[in-house]
């Protein structure tokens, strides 16, 4: 099964600290893991879907395998066994700033939909995300009602500026789920995930 | 739990080391996880602990020590 896997600069994973070895020339790494059945967080190796990669987000995206009997959970899939395929040459400083922008945007629009009249015009007037954090926390000392959506509008656009993917997109989904509920927040997870298929061309998990 | 801030993951931490969170629990707490980098240098620093303890040989007990408990055990019952 091939899937994908988020890890830190070197190959090496985000809480095991494990380096993982990695392929060379167009060979695959070499087959990491045992034989028993993975357990969640203690056992296996440990992968996303597609969907699961707005999630686990870190500064190297890895495409994996997966062999041995695969267990889905919530917002990943772990095997007994895995290797390093390739590296998703995709995911640059680049992509992770256009990500993360986009994310912060979509904070910035959610925080829109309970404001009056006059302020959602001072919002959406924003030309930028300096724009959007100051006026989004002009806005809130003002109404207290929509004070944390705006908190939340003006966090999204300091994670774009500050450059934390992972953060920025935590903050999105949790925008949408402060206006529309569970349903609203996985909408959103499902779009994050969708900007990344489509920028950095993946296919869904074959095998 | 809607969202888990840093005070929450120190609470959590030993549950979740355990195995003893419940699914929508782990969920939020691994989300946490992903964009805080203090709570994932936190729970190494709590694995290092157990880890390093862990190796430890189990000191015995001084002779003097075991006495004043069993007197203060005695003079209690």
């Amino acid at each position: 099964m091939t899937v994908y896997k988020f890890l830190r600069p070197g190959a090496i994973g985000p809480f095991s600290g494990f380096r993982w070895p990695q392929p060379r020339g167009s060979a695959p790494g070499p087959w990491v893991g045992a034989d028993a059945a993975p357990v969640r967080c203690r056992r296996g190796v440990h992968a996303c879907r597609l969907h699961d990669l707005p999630w686990w987000l870190a500064e190297e995206l890895w495409e994996v395998d997966l062999a041995g009997e695969v267990v889905a959970y919530p917002h990943k899939v772990a095997g007994p066994r895995g290797r390093l395929v390739g590296r998703v040459e995709g995911w640059t400083g680049a992509a992770r700033r256009d990500y993360v922008h986009a994310c912060a945007w979509r904070a910035r629009d959610r925080a829109l939909e309970g404001l009056d009249a006059r302020a959602a015009e001072r919002l959406r007037a924003c030309a930028t995300l300096e724009d959007v954090q100051s006026t989004a926390r002009d806005l809130a000392e003002a109404d207290a009602q929509a004070r944390i959506a705006l908190a939340m509008a003006a966090d999204g656009a300091m994670t774009a500026l500050s450059e934390l993917p992972a953060m920025g997109a935590y903050v999105a989904a949790h925008a949408a789920r402060r206006a529309g509920g569970e349903a609203a927040m996985a909408a959103e997870r499902r779009w994050q995930a969708g900007w990344l298929a489509e920028r950095l061309a993946l296919n869904a998990p074959a095998g | 739990m809607d969202e888990i801030t840093c005070k929450d993951l120190v609470e959590l931490v030993t549950p979740y080391l355990e195995d003893a969170l419940d699914e929508p629990t782990l969920d939020r707490l691994e989300e946490h996880l992903v964009m805080c980098e203090w709570c994932v240098d936190y729970l190494e620093q709590i694995r290092a602990t157990i880890g390093a303890l862990g190796t430890l040989p189990p000191e015995p007990v001084p002779e003097r020590l075991r006495e004043a408990i069993a007197g203060a055990l005695r003079e209690g019952s």
